[in-house]
Formats: structure tokens, sequence, C-alpha cells
């Protein structure tokens, strides 16, 4: 019993694989410098919109001029938001049967 | 009664959930209070913005390293700054706390000890590498975690490590720079890339996790689905504290989404250029998939200027997504989820699901409509984004508390059993590799020109 629970499958290994292979490519790309642009510089710890600043001049440079209105935007977001949920509740509900 | 068992009934009653509504949950519940610290900041920071009679500004490390030194900033000016932070944010969860039931003069030395330690946090990723890879919430839970793996958590600092009562108000602050004015920047195509494929691919993942790879731990499925298709850090942080998750599955969550958006960062613009799908539609899919803002907009410099204007769009689009997935994630639970094992699933009505809804989601919410359709119309965009980067700070802040306090709560064994053999990152893989697929599915259909006409974007 206490084998087969202390045993490591294949699933397991490729997993802790994948996990070192991201980790150690991840040290090497900081340690390198490499993907950066050196005129943006966010500040510390910059990863949401907010926190970047004068981040407006990124968003309200240009826009689609043929975008409907926003409540339009906002209605049909609403619509498919309302059919994901229902679709959702379907998968949880399926699994329970 | 004890102070252990007091303890426990005040851990156990500050989350608003089943039990009937009453007045005075407006003042001693956590999920309320975090809703009147949230909106105090926000009130002193608009007034502070708007009439320009003092400044509000939080305390914030410039970058350091690289040739600069850190003490080149280490001026009287962040030494004040510091202090303001300390007193506005020591002031009101002081208060919140005496209102809950914890003792104040316990409370008050705690606090100072775990904000010195978030000082700690936010020198160390303000250096110049770190800063711009990581997120300071992957420090935060490092310092925690040595802290409490080494010396220990001593007993004075415990009554300061309340994560969900840093991180609700830190929510309620952040809802307030959710604006939808961003959703017409893109218009129907933003609706397409960023808003159609989203959902999808959380449900992909909800269906993956739990009944393909069995993790019956559904709070932290869900936040790590929409980690990967929203955008990360945030969206963990809302959706983990909407689905009641565990410290240990926003850890996790967190720290997987950051390891993959440095790589992602720096490989999506390389396979994108190889691949000759061009800025506009390349934008786009960096925006639709890589989880950080920030690692967005390099991403998408790095392939050029349409590239960065097109990611940075349909991202700023993704990022309005997180109050309604909050919203959707809060009730689900409280309906679907959490009613299961108490009462057989039965349906339940509005009123019950009132109770059992998280309140400071609502706070969230609330902040957000306020920004987008009070203050931007009254004011303009341009006092509400100066507004939003006085509260971005305080927020931060509030986000370094919890996530130190994720960090001192946890010790190696827990985070290497919550790893269960690798399933979570393979959620989070197989998850990606989806939302990628999906997102060039919806980008190829939008904007390869073939099936819709390409989007008019003007200045």
């Amino acid at each position: 019993m206490k084998n087969k629970k202390n045993k490591i499958s294949a699933f397991q290994i490729m997993n802790y694989c994948i996990l070192a292979v991201s980790v150690i490519a991840a040290l090497y790309i900081m340690a390198n410098g490499l993907g950066l642009i050196d005129s943006l510089d966010f500040g510390a710890g910059a990863y949401y919109y907010a926190d970047i600043p004068e981040f407006a001049k990124y968003t309200d440079s240009v826009r689609d001029v043929s975008s409907p209105p926003m409540w339009l935007l906002i209605t049909l977001f609403l619509i498919w938001g309302f059919f994901m949920y229902k679709v959702w509740g379907w998968i949880e509900r399926k699994g329970k049967r | 009664m004890s102070e252990k068992r007091k303890a426990r009934t005040v851990a156990a009653e500050d989350i608003v959930t089943t039990e009937k509504f009453q007045w005075s949950d407006l003042w001693k519940k956590e999920d309320w209070l975090a809703v009147w610290i949230g909106f105090i900041i926000i009130a002193i920071a608009a007034v502070a913005v708007i009439t320009g009679a003092f400044d509000f500004s939080a305390a914030k490390f410039s970058t350091w390293g690289n040739g600069t030194s850190f003490f080149e900033q280490a001026t009287a000016g962040l030494l004040g700054k510091l202090i303001l932070t300390a007193v506005v944010l020591g002031v009101l969860f002081s208060v919140g706390n005496h209102l809950k039931g914890v003792a104040v003069k316990k409370y008050v030395p705690a606090f100072l000890g775990l904000f010195l330690l978030a000082i700690i946090v936010r020198f160390i990723s303000a250096e110049y590498t770190l800063n711009r890879y990581l997120e300071w919430a992957f420090f935060a839970i490092l310092v925690g975690l040595l802290v409490a793996n080494t010396i220990g958590v001593p007993q004075w600092l415990k009554p300061a490590v309340q994560t969900e009562f840093y991180i609700k108000s830190g929510l309620v602050i952040m809802g307030f720079s959710v604006l939808f004015s961003n959703i017409i920047n893109f218009g129907l195509y933003g609706l397409g890339i960023a808003w159609i494929v989203t959902p999808i691919v959380i449900i992909f993942m909800w269906w993956f996790g739990t009944k393909v790879l069995k993790i019956e731990n559904k709070p932290f499925v869900i936040t790590v689905a929409t980690a990967t298709s929203v955008c990360g850090t945030s969206a963990a942080i809302a959706v983990g504290a909407a689905s009641k998750a565990k410290k240990n599955d926003l850890s996790l969550a967190v720290s997987i989404s950051i390891i993959f958006t440095v790589l992602m960062m720096v490989f999506e613009p390389i396979l994108i250029r190889i691949s000759g799908i061009g800025e506009v539609m390349g934008g786009a899919l960096i925006g639709g998939t890589i989880d950080s803002t920030g690692a967005v907009t390099v991403a998408g410099t790095a392939l050029g200027e349409t590239a960065q204007t097109v990611a940075v769009l349909v991202k700023s689009i993704q990022n309005i997504l997180i109050g309604f997935i909050a919203f959707a994630v809060a009730v689900f639970f409280a309906t679907r989820v959490e009613n299961q094992g108490e009462n057989g699933g039965r349906k339940i009505g509005a009123g019950e699901i009132w109770y059992r809804l998280p309140k400071f989601i609502l706070g969230f919410f609330a902040a957000s409509l306020l920004a987008s359709f009070v203050f931007v119309p009254a004011f303009g965009k341009e006092n509400v984004s100066a507004i939003n980067s006085v509260l971005d700070q305080y927020k931060n802040w509030a986000f370094v508390l919890a996530f130190t306090s994720i960090g001192l709560d946890t010790n190696f064994r827990e985070l290497k059993e919550q790893f269960q053999g690798g399933k979570p990152l393979t959620l989070y893989v197989v998850g990606q590799l989806f939302n990628i697929v999906l997102t060039f599915a919806a980008v190829y259909l939008l904007l390869s020109g073939k099936f819709f006409p390409l989007p008019q974007l003007a200045g």
C-alpha cells in the first residue's frame, strides 16, 4: 500500500519536467535580460494596467471608428455571458448525475 | 471566553455567508468593512485630486539597480510618504478590526511589523531586473514564506495576518480603475476577441480541471482558470476572493501565472514574427493570451507599434471582465457549489443568494460603475486617471500586505501537497494552449480580412 502511494507516475514525472524546464527558462530569460524594451520601464511591480504610468496614452491614442455604442456592446456581452453561465451550470449538473 | 476561542468565533463570523442579514452586518462584517475602507480611500483620493488641496499619494519606490543606487531615492519625501501610507492604512484597518471585535492594542504593533515586511517586499521588487519580469506578489509570498519557515511567525505579529481583509479592501479600490469606456476603443472586434473567447476558456478549464483531472478543490480550479484567461494576478485575486479560495490556492495560481508570463512575453512575439501573421493579428493574439497587462505592452511593442496598440486595446477590454466574472463566480459558488453539500442541491431563492454573496464584490462593481458613469462624465478621463494613479499605490500596498500574510501563513509542505503531483500545472498549460488556439481562431476570423472588413483605427 505504502509503495503504491509513493510511486511516481509518468504523469507526475512529465509535470515536474515541465515545471523544471519552465523555471530554468524563466531564470535564463531574466539573467540575460531577454525580451525587454528599454523605453518601457513601468516601475516596481507593474502588472495591472493602472500601475502603468500614463496608460491612457496606449488605450486612447486610437479607436475603432466603426464601433457601435457602448450600451450595445455591453448588452451583447451580457446576453453572451448569461448563455455561458447556463452552459457552466449545465456542465456542473451533468457531472453530478 | 478564552482568547483562542474568541479568535475562532471572530474568524467564523467575519465573512458574510448564510446567516440572515442584520443591519449591524454593515459595520461588523469583514466584507462590508472592506467596502467602507475602499470607498473612504477612493473619496479622499478624489477630493485630493479634484480640489488639488493636498497630496494623498502613497509611497512608491522608484526602480533601482543598473547604475541607479537605491539611496538616491531614500529621501525625506519617501519617508514622509511611507509614514502617510502606514498611518492611512493602519488607522483604517485598526478601526475595521476594532469593529470586528479584534483587540486594537494587539493589532497595531502587529500591523506595523507586517508593514515593515511589506516595505522590504516593495524594495526588493523595485530592483531593475526583478521589477521588469516579476510581480511584487511573488516576492511578498517569498518573504512571508522565508520568515514563516525559518525563524517562524512571532506571536505578536499574528493578529495582523489577515489576508482576506486586505484583499477585499484592495479589490474595492481596484474597482475604480475598471473603466467601461475602454470597451468602445476596439468595438465589436474587441468584444469578439476578448469577451467571446474568455468565458469559453474558463468553462473549458473548469470542465478539464474538475471532470478530467478530477481536482476536488473547485475554488482553486476557477482561480487558475480566470488567471489564465483574463489578466493573471488581478483576476486571480478577485475570483479567488469571490470563490473563497484558500490562501495556498491563490499563491500557487499566482506563481504559475507569473512564471509563464515571463516565458510568453519573450517567446510569443518571436513565434508570431516567424508565423508571419502580421502586426494586427499578432497584437490581438498577444492581448488575448498573455496574462499581465505590463507584459502585454512589452510583447506587443516587440512586434511593432501597431501590434502594441492592438494588444493593449484587447487587453484593456479583457480587464473590464474582472468585475463581471468575479460576480458570476460569486453567484455560481453560492448557488451551485456551496449549496451542494449543505442542501443536496435544492434550488435557493434570491434572498438566500443575497445572504451568501460576498458583499465586497458589490463594492468592487459599485466603484467601477461610479468611475465609469459618474466620474468620467463629470470630471473627465484625465482626472479619473490622476485619481487612479493615487489609488493604485494604496491598492498595491493592500495587496502586498495580503500576499505577505499568505506567505506567513504557509509552510513548504502545504505547498508541495497543493501541487498534487502537478495537476495544477497541467490545468494551466492545457488551458493556456486552448486559450491560444481559440484566440487565434477568433483573431483569424475577425482580423484576417477574409471574413469581415478590417477595423478602421483612427486617432
